[in-house]
C-alpha cells in the first residue's frame, strides 16, 4: 500500500494501528514456537497461501493493509486449492512426520482467513464455505474450528495476545498453538 | 491425469489413509472444480484417475495402497451426500461464535479510536 496517497494523518495512524495489532498478533502466533519468528523457509508458502483473498478484497482498507503484510502473489481462493503445493504438502508433512514448526504455518493460514472473514462483510458471505473447507484439508473439525473462532473473537474485541492463556480451549491442537504449551 | 487437481488427489489419499472414504470432498472443492451440480460419472472418473495417478506416488504407500480400495465407486454417493453437510456444520460453528458481529465492532473501533486521537 502507498501510504503517501492516503488522504489524511488519521487514515494513515488507523492504519497503522490496525497493522500493528495484526502484526503483533502474528508474532506471537507464530514466535513463540521455539522462541524466534519461525517461518524460516515457510515463510514464502505461507505468504502465498494466505493472501489471494486479501488480494481480491482489497477495496477494503484494512483487508489491504493485511495484503501489504502477507505480500500476495495469487489472485483467488481457486488458486490456493488448486495449487499443487498446498494440501499436498500438508499430506507430506504430515505422513513424514511433521514438526510442530511444521504445522504452524496451517494453523495460522486458517487463522487470519477467519480474521479477514470477521472484518469484512464480503470475505464473509462469499468464501466462509472455501475458508472451512481448507479447514477441513488441514484436519480441522468442528472443536478445533471453534477454538479458532475463540481467538479472532478474542482479537477483534479488543483482548490482549496475554489474555489468550485464559481462554478454555477443548483440543489439544489449540492448546499447542495458542498457548505454546509445547514450549 | 495431470489435470486431476492436486487437492483432490489430496483427499483421496486422505480418505484412504484414514479409513474413511464417507465424510470428504467439502462443497466447496467441488465447485471449484466446476462440479457444483454434482455429477456423479465426473466424480467418479476423477476419483478413478486421481487413484491411478495416487497408485504411482508415495507418501507412506504401504498404507496407501491397502487402503485404496475403500475409496471405490459405492462410497462416491456416499460421499457427495455428505459434502455440504461438512462444510455447513463447520461455517454454524462460525456463524455461531460471533466472530462476524464482533468483528463489525472492532472495525469501528479502530476508526472510533483514531477519531478520539
Amino acid at each position: 500500500m502507498n501510504y503517501d496517497a492516503l488522504s489524511s494523518d488519521a487514515e494513515y495512524m488507523k492504519l497503522l494501528k490496525f497493522r500493528t495489532i495484526v502484526q503483533n498478533t502474528d508474532r506471537y502466533l507464530a514466535g513463540r514456537a521455539n522462541g524466534v519468528f519461525v517461518f524460516g523457509n515457510m515463510r514464502s508458502k505461507f505468504k502465498s497461501y494466505s493472501v489471494p483473498i486479501f488480494k481480491r478484497y482489497n477495496s477494503d482498507p484494512l483487508i489491504a493493509a493485511m495484503e501489504n503484510i502477507f505480500n500476495p502473489n495469487k489472485s483467488s481462493m481457486l488458486e490456493v486449492l488448486s495449487d499443487q503445493d498446498l494440501v499436498q504438502t500438508y499430506l507430506d508433512m504430515k505422513y513424514k512426520g511433521g514438526t510442530e514448526k511444521n504445522y504452524h504455518v496451517y494453523y495460522r493460514l486458517i487463522f487470519w482467513l477467519l480474521f479477514s472473514a470477521a472484518i469484512n462483510d464480503d470475505i464473509y458471505s462469499a468464501e466462509l464455505s472455501g475458508i472451512v473447507d481448507l479447514a477441513y484439508c488441514f484436519d480441522f473439525d468442528e472443536n478445533i474450528l471453534r477454538d479458532w473462532c475463540k481467538v479472532v473473537n478474542l482479537i477483534v474485541s479488543g483482548g490482549k495476545l496475554d489474555d489468550i492463556k485464559n481462554l478454555t480451549f477443548t483440543t489439544e491442537a489449540a492448546d499447542n498453538f495458542f498457548v505454546h504449551k509445547f514450549e | 491425469m495431470k489435470n486431476v487437481p492436486a487437492v483432490l488427489k489430496a483427499m483421496v489419499a486422505k480418505s484412504a489413509c484414514n479409513k474413511i472414504a464417507g465424510n470428504y470432498f467439502p462443497s466447496g472443492i467441488l465447485k471449484y472444480l466446476g462440479t457444483k451440480d454434482i455429477d456423479l460419472e465426473k466424480i467418479q472418473n476423477m476419483f478413478t484417475a486421481a487413484q491411478e495417478e495416487l497408485s504411482k506416488t508415495v507418501y507412506n504407500s504401504n498404507v496407501y495402497t491397502a487402503k485404496m480400495s475403500i475409496v471405490t465407486a459405492p462410497a462416491i454417493g456416499n460421499i457427495c451426500f455428505n459434502l455440504d453437510a461438512t462444510t455447513q456444520a463447520m461455517k454454524k460453528i462460525v456463524d455461531e461464535s460471533g466472530m462476524r458481529a464482533n468483528g463489525k465492532i472492532f472495525v469501528e473501533m479502530v476508526k472510533a479510536d483514531l477519531k478520539a486521537e
